[in-house]
C-alpha cells in the first residue's frame, strides 16, 4: 500500500543549480522560514505528483557533512532527526568526483538517494562523456539527468523519487576503509549498539566513522547517554588526526576508482576558462571590475528613472486627492502628510533598489561575482577582510538590510561581524534623497560630484573602520581565501527574478511596517499639541528639537535639524520628509529646495555636513534589527548605535568648524 | 597505520601551467576538512592555472576550479609531475 | 599552401585587429581624459569628444584588454584569442549602456518639454570596430566554445 504523502530533502555543493531545481520541483509553492536557533535559512515546498504529495525542504548547499559550519550541522540534523523518505543529491555534472564526496557521506547515513545529475549538457559541450546507466550500476543509485535551468528532467526525477521511496529499508552502501580502520569501526559500533536509544536514533556505522573522523558534533549526540564514556575512552584511544585523513582520501579513492568506469573527462580549454584569463589577469583584473560596477550603477540610474518618475507623479496626485477630498482635516493631514509623505518617498527609491538587486543576481548567478571576490581579495585583505566581505558592501548600495543579510556566507566569525558593523557606512538607496535634496539645493552644478563624494566618504569611514575593528576588538587574521569559481553560465531570468525579489522585499518590508509607522508617529508629534501648526516649533518635534539644538549647534544644525535627524532614524529618507514638514513646505521638492535655499539656517556649509552626518550617524531602525539578529547579540549592536553616533559626530563637527575657519560659513 | 609520506613542496611555489600531485595537508583540523572538501586529498591531481604575486592563486581539482589564497597553498604539500 | 599557412592568416588577422581596435581606443579615451582636465581642442567639439572622466578610463581600459592580447597572440598562448572576444564583448556592453543613458536622458528633457539633446561619443562610436570583429568571429562567441 503506498504511501500518500512523501517527504523528501534537497541536498548538494553549493552552486549546483539546486535552487532551479527546488522551483522547478515546486514552482511558486514554497516558503521560507528559519532552522530554530539559527540564522540558516529554511525553504519548504510542496508538489503533488502522480496522486502524493510531496513535501520537499532545500537543505543549505554543503560539500560535506562533517560539521565546519552551521549549514553542515543543519543539513545533516535534518536528514538524522527528520528521516527523510528520500534525498535527493543534486550533482554537477561538471565537477563529478568532488560532488560525489558528499554522497558518500549520504550513503553512509543509510537514506535512500536519488542523484540528480545535472547540467550535464555543461558537462556534454566540455566533451566529457557520461554514462548514466553504468553510473547507476556503480552506485547502486538511480541517478535522474536534469537541466534544472530549463526545468528539464523533473518528472523523470519525481519518478525516480517515487520509485526509490518504494523500495525497502536500505542496505546500506559501505565505504570499505581498509581493515585497520574497519576493526575500529566493529569494535566502536559494538560499544555504539549496546544502548537501545543511540542504536535507534543513528546507524551505528554512520556514527562510528563520525565519531573516529573527530567530529565533534557527533561526540555532542552521544551526551548523556550510557554508553558516552566508554565510547570517549575508545575514541581518545585511537590516533584520530591519522583516521580523520585516512578517511577522507578512502572516500575519494574509492570514488577515483569508480568514476572512471562512466565518466569520461576532456581536458581542453572551455570558454570559462578563456573569460578568466582576462577577468583574473593580474593588472586588468581590477580595473574590469571596477568598471562593471560602474556599469551596475549607471545601468540602475538609468533604468530606474522614468519608474522614479511616475512613482513620484503618483504619490503627488494621491496626496493632492486626500488633502482635497478626506474630512476632517486632522485625517487628511494624517494620511496626505503622514502617510503618504512619509511612505512615498521610501518608495519612490524602490525601482532604484530593485534594479541593482536583479544586476547584481545575474552577476552572481553568471559566475562572474566570484571571480570578482577573488580579484578584490587582495584589496579586502590588506583592510582585515575577506574577498567574500565584499559581495555585502556592494549590496549595501541598495539597502543595508538585506546586504548585512547576505553576510552569512562569510564563515570566519570575526570577519563576518566585521563586515556587518562596517556595512551601515555604505551609503544605501534610502539616503540619497537626501543627498540629492541637500545638494541640488545648495551645490547646482557640482551636486553629481559632492553627492559622489559623500559615497566616497562612507566607503572611507568603513575601510578604516575595518581596519580599526580588526586591529582591537576582533584581533585576528583574516581567513585564508578558499572559494569555488564556478564556471560561467547564462544566469535564468527566473532564478535572477527570484533572488532579486529575495532581497528587494526586505526593503518593501521595511516601508511597508517600520516606516508606516514611523511615518504616523512623526505626524503625530509635528501635530500635537492640538490646534498647533504642523511642525513649527511649538509642536512636541519642535520641543525636542529645541532641546537637542545646543548639542548640535557646533555642528551648524539648528532644531529643526535636529527633529529631522530624531525622525531619520526610523528610516533615513525620513530626514527629507521631516525637513518639509518642518519647514513647512509640503510634498513637492521644488518648493521644498526653494524653502531651504531661503531659510537662513540652511547654507552650502551645514548642509553638507549634514549629509555626511545623515551618511553616517546611527543605522537606521530596520538595520539595527537586523544587526540584532545576524550578531545575537545586544552589547554589538548598541555599540554599532553608539559607534557611528560618534563618527558621525566627529565628522560632521570637522566640517563645520573647519569649513567656518576657511571662511566658507 | 603509519604511512610514510613522500616530501613534498608547498603548492604555492608552482608556477603556472604545471601538474602536481597532492602528497600531504599540513593544516589545522578545520582547514583541513575543508580542502579535504573541496577536493583536496592525497594522491589527486592539481593543476596550477594561474599564479599573482599578491593575492590568491587558482587551480584546478577534480575537474572544479578554485581560488586559493596563499595561506592555504602553503599548507598543501605537492610533488610536480610533469 | 598547407593548413599551418591558413592558421598563421587566422593569428595574423586576430592579431591585427587587436592592434589597431586597442590603439584607437587608446587614442580617443586619451583624448576624452584630455577633455575633461580641461586641455581640448576646439576641434574635438566635432568628434563629440566631451569631457567625460569616466568613458575616457573605459575606453583606455578596452584598449588595455585588446593590446595585452596582441602580446598573449604574439607569444603563441592558446589563451591570447580570450582578449579579442572579451574586448569586443565588452566594448560593446559598454557603447549599449551609453546609448542607453543618452536615450533615457534625451527623453527626459523631452518630457520636461526641453530641447532634447544628445550627443553619440566615441564610447558609442567607436563600438562599430568590435561589431565588425563580433560579426567575422561570430561562431567563436558561445559558453560552449572550447579550444583544445
Amino acid at each position: 500500500m503506498p504511501k500518500r504523502n512523501l517527504k523528501i530533502a534537497l541536498a548538494g555543493n553549493p552552486n549546483v543549480g539546486k535552487t532551479t531545481i527546488f522551483n522547478g520541483i515546486t514552482g511558486s509553492r514554497q516558503h521560507v522560514g528559519n532552522w530554530p536557533g539559527v540564522t540558516v535559512e529554511k525553504v519548504i515546498g510542496k508538489r503533488s505528483y502522480k496522486g502524493r504529495e510531496i513535501e520537499v525542504v532545500d537543505l543549505p548547499g554543503t560539500y560535506s557533512l562533517t560539521p565546519y559550519s552551521m549549514d553542515e550541522i543543519v543539513a545533516r540534523d535534518y536528514i538524522l532527526n527528520e528521516k527523510p523518505d528520500v534525498v535527493i543529491d543534486i550533482v554537477d555534472a561538471t565537477n563529478l568526483e568532488r560532488n560525489l564526496y558528499l554522497t558518500t557521506q549520504l550513503m553512509e547515513l543509510g537514506v535512500h538517494i536519488v542523484i540528480a545529475l545535472n547540467m550535464f549538457d555543461l558537462a556534454e559541450s566540455k566533451g566529457d562523456e557520461i554514462k548514466v546507466d553504468l553510473m547507476e550500476e556503480y552506485l547502486e543509485i538511480p541517478v535522474a539527468k536534469t537541466i534544472g535551468s530549463k526545468g528539464i528532467g523533473i518528472k523523470d526525477l519525481l519518478d525516480k523519487v517515487l520509485e526509490e521511496a518504494e523500495k525497502g529499508p536500505h542496505h546500506e552502501h559501505n565505504i570499505g576503509y581498509g581493515d585497520e580502520v574497519e576493526r575500529s569501526i566493529v569494535e566502536l559500533s559494538r560499544i555504539l549498539k549496546s544502548e537501545r536509544e543511540i542504536a535507534r536514533k543513528y546507524p551505528a556505522r554512520w556514527l562510528s566513522v563520525k565519531l573516529l573522523e573527530g567530529d565533534e558534533d557527533a561526540l555532542k549526540k552521544l551526551k548523556g547517554s550510557q554508553v558516552e564514556l566508554k565510547a570517549t575512552q575508545y575514541v581518545k584511544s585511537q590516533d584520530l588526526e591519522m583516521l580523520e585523513a585516512h578517511i577522507a582520501d578512502k572516500r575519494y579513492e574509492v570514488i577515483g576508482a569508480v568514476v572512471p568506469h562512466f565518466c569520461v573527462t576532456c581536458d581542453t580549454l572551455t570558454a570559462s576558462d578563456l573569460i578568466d584569463h582576462v577577468f583574473t589577469n593580474k593588472y586588468l583584473g581590477i580595473p574590469i571590475f571596477l568598471a562593471m560596477m560602474w556599469a551596475a550603477f549607471q545601468l540602475t540610474f538609468t533604468i530606474a528613472l522614468p519608474f522614479m518618475g511616475l512613482i513620484d507623479m503618483g504619490f503627488a496626485w494621491m496626496a493632492e486627492t486626500v488633502n482635497g477630498t478626506i474630512q476632517p482635516n486632522w485625517l487628511a493631514s494624517l494620511i496626505g502628510d503622514g502617510v503618504l509623505g512619509g511612505v512615498g518617498f521610501v518608495l519612490i527609491f524602490t525601482p532604484n533598489i530593485f534594479i541593482l538587486f536583479f544586476l547584481l543576481s545575474i552577476l552572481e548567478d553568471s559566475g562572474y561575482l566570484a571571480r570578482g571576490a577573488f580579484v578584490m581579495d587582495r584589496v579586502m585583505y590588506k583592510i582585515g577582510l575577506q574577498g567574500k566581505s565584499f559581495i555585502p558592501m556592494l549590496m549595501g548600495f541598495g539597502c543595508n538590510v538585506p546586504a548585512i543579510m547576505a553576510t552569512r556566507s562569510i564563515d570566519d566569525r570575526k570577519a563576518r561581524l566585521t563586515t556587518i558593523l562596517i556595512n551601515p557606512f555604505v551609503s544605501c538607496g534610502a539616503r540619497l534623497p537626501v543627498y540629492v535634496l541637500l545638494a541640488g539645493a545648495f551645490f547646482g552644478a557640482a551636486a553629481g560630484t559632492v553627492i559622489f563624494a559623500i559615497y566616497a566618504l562612507g566607503i572611507l569611514v568603513a575601510v578604516l573602520s575595518a581596519k580599526l575593528f580588526r586591529a582591537t576588538l576582533f584581533k585576528g587574521d583574516p581567513q585564508p581565501f578558499i572559494m569555488e569559481l564556478p564556471p560561467y553560465r547564462v544566469p535564468t531570468l527566473k532564478a535572477s527574478l527570484l533572488h532579486t525579489w529575495d532581497r528587494g522585499k526586505e526593503y518593501l518590508k521595511k516601508a511597508g511596517t517600520i516606516i508606516l509607522f514611523g511615518a504616523v508617529i512623526i505626524w503625530f508629534l509635528a501635530s500635537m499639541p492640538w490646534g498647533v501648526e504642523y511642525g513649527s516649533g511649538d509642536s512636541y518635534a519642535g520641543t525636542m528639537g529645541h532641546v537637542l539644538e545646543p548639542v548640535l549647534a557646533p555642528l551648524g544644525f539648528d532644531w529643526r535639524i535636529a527633529v529631522a535627524l530624531i525622525f531619520g532614524f526610523v528610516a533615513k529618507e525620513v530626514v527629507v520628509g521631516s525637513l518639509g514638514a518642518l519647514y513647512g513646505a509640503g510634498e513637492d521638492t521644488s518648493s521644498l529646495t526653494q524653502t531651504l535655499q531661503d531659510s537662513p539656517s540652511m547654507y552650502p556649509l551645514n548642509a553638507f555636513g549634514l549629509m555626511a552626518f545623515t551618511l553616517l550617524y546611527t543605522p537606521c531602525l530596520a538595520t539595527v534589527a537586523v544587526i540584532k539578529k545576524e550578531t545575537g547579540s545586544w552589547k554589538l549592536t548598541i555599540f554599532s548605535i553608539v559607534y557611528s553616533l560618534v563618527v558621525a559626530y566627529s565628522i560632521a563637527f570637522i566640517i563645520f568648524q573647519v569649513g567656518r575657519l576657511l571662511g566658507f560659513g | 597505520m603509519e604511512k610514510i609520506k613522500e616530501t613534498g613542496i608547498p603548492l604555492t611555489l608552482l608556477p603556472e601551467g604545471t601538474q602536481c600531485r597532492v602528497v600531504d595537508i599540513r593544516a589545522g583540523k578545520g582547514l583541513t576538512r575543508r580542502l579535504i572538501e573541496l577536493g583536496f586529498s592525497e594522491g589527486i591531481k592539481v593543476r596550477v592555472v594561474k599564479v599573482q604575486r599578491h593575492g590568491p592563486m587558482i587551480v584546478m581539482v577534480r575537474g572544479s576550479k578554485l581560488g586559493l589564497g596563499k595561506g592555504m597553498a602553503m599548507k598543501v604539500m605537492v610533488r610536480r609531475i610533469d | 599552401m598547407g593548413s599551418g599557412d591558413m592558421m598563421e592568416d587566422h593569428r595574423k588577422l586576430r592579431l591585427n585587429f587587436c592592434f589597431f581596435t586597442g590603439l584607437v581606443y587608446l587614442g580617443f579615451g586619451i583624448l576624452l581624459l584630455l577633455r575633461a582636465l580641461g586641455l581640448g581642442l576646439p576641434s574635438m567639439g566635432t568628434i563629440n569628444i566631451e569631457s567625460d572622466p569616466a568613458g575616457g578610463l573605459l575606453l583606455i581600459l578596452i584598449a588595455a584588454i585588446f593590446l595585452s592580447g596582441v602580446q598573449d597572440i604574439k607569444a603563441g598562448l592558446r589563451e591570447g584569442v580570450a582578449h579579442m572576444y572579451v574586448g569586443i564583448v565588452l566594448s560593446l556592453f559598454f557603447a549599449v549602456i551609453y546609448a542607453l543613458a543618452m536615450a533615457t536622458g534625451a527623453m527626459e528633457a523631452w518630457l520636461a518639454g526641453e530641447e532634447a539633446s544628445y550627443t553619440i561619443g566615441p564610447v558609442i562610436y567607436l563600438g562599430i570596430l568590435p561589431l565588425a570583429g563580433l560579426v567575422k568571429w561570430r561562431t567563436g562567441f558561445s559558453l560552449k566554445a572550447r579550444v583544445s
